[in-house]
């Protein structure tokens, strides 16, 4: 009984691989294209992340996340120059697990996502790292308040999706003081850190 | 820091300290003015004003920086303006106290109050225009905001010379701490706090004119600030920005006028001044409580007082 479960477990894995493969979706190689970054993509928001982390208390970090983010980017390792990158994220987006949590974040304590409804990053100078990554500086606006950033970009890897289109991926770690932005709730009492890093995945899909 | 250092921030910064300074203030400023014999003694004893005045903005200025911090950048969120704009009315509310002769003063005192409409208009105002507002919408709600100005600086007039000083006062007390849950509730916890300090100060003010009963002046001044603070209330509370609802906004813009209407209706007109006090009290704590009390059980519950509860965001307010 359990060999021929086994043998039909195993056959159901070859079947599936075969069938992966039938439809491109291979292992994903870093730049499977050789221009692939040259190309423009548009997020694809079902499949991005943007989660941040903060410190609480001093004792522990916390951790919630934006579910809804837009943009484009372009990154050309050949031609850095000509590399673009606009990401967009809907501030009233915010979850934290916490309805009561999520609303105090939305009000004018924090984000004040009604007055300032987007958080928002476009590079404005870009440098090829190595073959993967690339560094962006460009202009984060949180809060009304915009002050320049530099990010180290990985990209990923590309490669065809199942329905015919192309896909990419890009993935960032960036740290901001809050403060500077003018989130400073519970910073002072020493409630919440002021330092906080937000972590990005991105997901294109080529216009 | 743990939460008793944060319990206890808020009871200084937001509760003694704001009563203390507008306590001595007040008192101060009453003895040092108090020159009952001299020619000009109605203007020198007018003067007592400043206390009041710099107590109250002061108390303001003090639970702002005690639970938020000082401002390390110019105002940019409709909720940062609140400090300036009301820190600016205290300044311009001192110097009508300190004016030299009643003429001057009601000059000086209505170039302060243009300075601070000026500056709502092209600060906080500008900025929600530009997120909210187009065309006609942004001239009616400017120019709806400039006389509501206009009528609440003349109601606060007519109050302060109707009623005693210490009157005014608890009138301004039972207004700030009435208007702490609706604040609350709309999200804006920080400003909540501050009305509670604005609530403790006039409390302060009150206290002040049991020991100098004949030296404190009419509070044209405390007044002035204090309209400013309702306005930054409403700016920074309303829909636009927080989640304060159309009727509750309407209400809170409405107090103001409707305090002073007490000297304007016919029957009232004759009552004694202790009791035209209390048809004011009664006003503002039914208004208050209109915009405010829905919001009273919920703000218990969020802040632990009802114990357990299943609403994440009481268990959220509790952990903070």
């Amino acid at each position: 009984m359990k060999l021929t479960t086994a043998l039909l477990a195993a056959a159901g894995l070859t079947m599936g691989g075969s069938l992966l493969t039938a439809v491109g979706l291979e292992d994903p190689t870093p730049r499977a294209a050789a221009s692939a970054g040259a190309d423009m993509y548009e997020v694809d928001g079902l499949h991005s992340s943007v989660v941040f982390r903060v410190g609480y208390m001093g004792v522990s970090n916390f951790y919630g996340r934006f579910n809804d983010v837009s943009g484009t980017y372009q990154l050309d390792f050949d031609n850095p120059s000509q590399s673009s990158i606009d990401i967009t994220i809907d501030t009233a987006s915010i979850d934290t697990n916490n309805e009561g949590r999520d609303k105090h974040l939305r009000g004018p304590d924090f984000f004040s996502a009604k007055e300032f409804p987007t958080i928002s990053f476009t590079g404005t100078s870009f440098e090829a790292v190595d073959s993967n990554t690339i560094r962006v500086t460009g202009d984060m606006n949180v809060r009304g308040t915009t002050q320049e950033v530099t990010v180290d970009i990985d990209w990923i890897g590309d490669r065809p999706d199942p329905r015919g289109g192309y896909r990419s991926g890009i993935d960032t770690t960036l740290t901001i003081a809050r403060s500077d932005f003018g989130v400073n709730y519970g910073v002072d009492v020493g409630v919440l850190g002021d330092n906080t890093d937000i972590m990005i995945g991105i997901t294109g899909m080529k216009k | 820091m743990g939460l008793d250092d944060v319990r206890a921030q808020v009871a200084l910064f937001g509760v003694a300290g704001p009563a203390a300074i507008a306590f001595v203030a007040t008192l101060l400023a009453a003895i040092a003015f108090k020159s009952a014999r001299k020619p000009d003694a109605k203007d020198v004893t007018a003067r007592a004003g400043v206390g009041s005045a710099f107590g109250l903005a002061g108390a303001f200025v003090l639970a702002n920086v005690g639970m938020d911090g000082v401002p390390e950048r110019m105002p940019v969120a409709a909720a940062e303006w609140a400090l300036p704009l009301v820190a600016l009315a205290g300044v311009l509310a001192c110097l009508d106290a300190l004016a030299f002769t009643s003429t001057k003063r009601h000059v000086v005192r209505w170039l302060g109050r243009l300075v601070i409409i000026a500056a709502f208009v092209l600060g906080p105002m500008a900025r929600t225009r530009q997120n909210f507002w187009e065309g006609t919408e942004a001239v009616l709600w400017i120019g709806g905001t400039v006389v509501w100005f206009l009528l609440a600086f003349a109601a606060s007039d007519k109050t302060a010379s109707k009623s005693s000083p210490r009157g005014h006062a608890i009138v301004a007390m039972a207004l700030a701490g009435g208007l702490v849950p609706v604040i609350f509730g709309a999200g804006v916890t920080v400003q909540s706090q501050v009305a509670g300090a604005v609530a403790a100060a006039a409390g302060g003010i009150a206290a002040a004119t049991l020991i100098m009963r004949k030296s404190i002046p009419p509070t044209h001044a405390m007044g002035m600030i204090v309209v400013a603070w309702v306005a930054a209330m409403l700016t920074l509370s309303w829909q636009f920005v927080a989640e304060m609802a159309w009727w509750e906004f309407g209400v809170i813009a409405a107090i103001p006028l409707l305090v002073a209407a007490v000297d304007l209706i016919p029957g009232l007109k004759g009552l004694s001044a202790f009791k035209r006090l209390a048809v004011r009290l009664g006003i503002v704590i039914a208004a208050t409580a209109a915009v405010s009390g829905h919001h009273v059980p919920s703000m218990y519950e969020q802040l632990g007082g009802g114990g357990a509860s299943d609403d994440p965001y009481g268990d959220y307010w509790d952990s903070l």
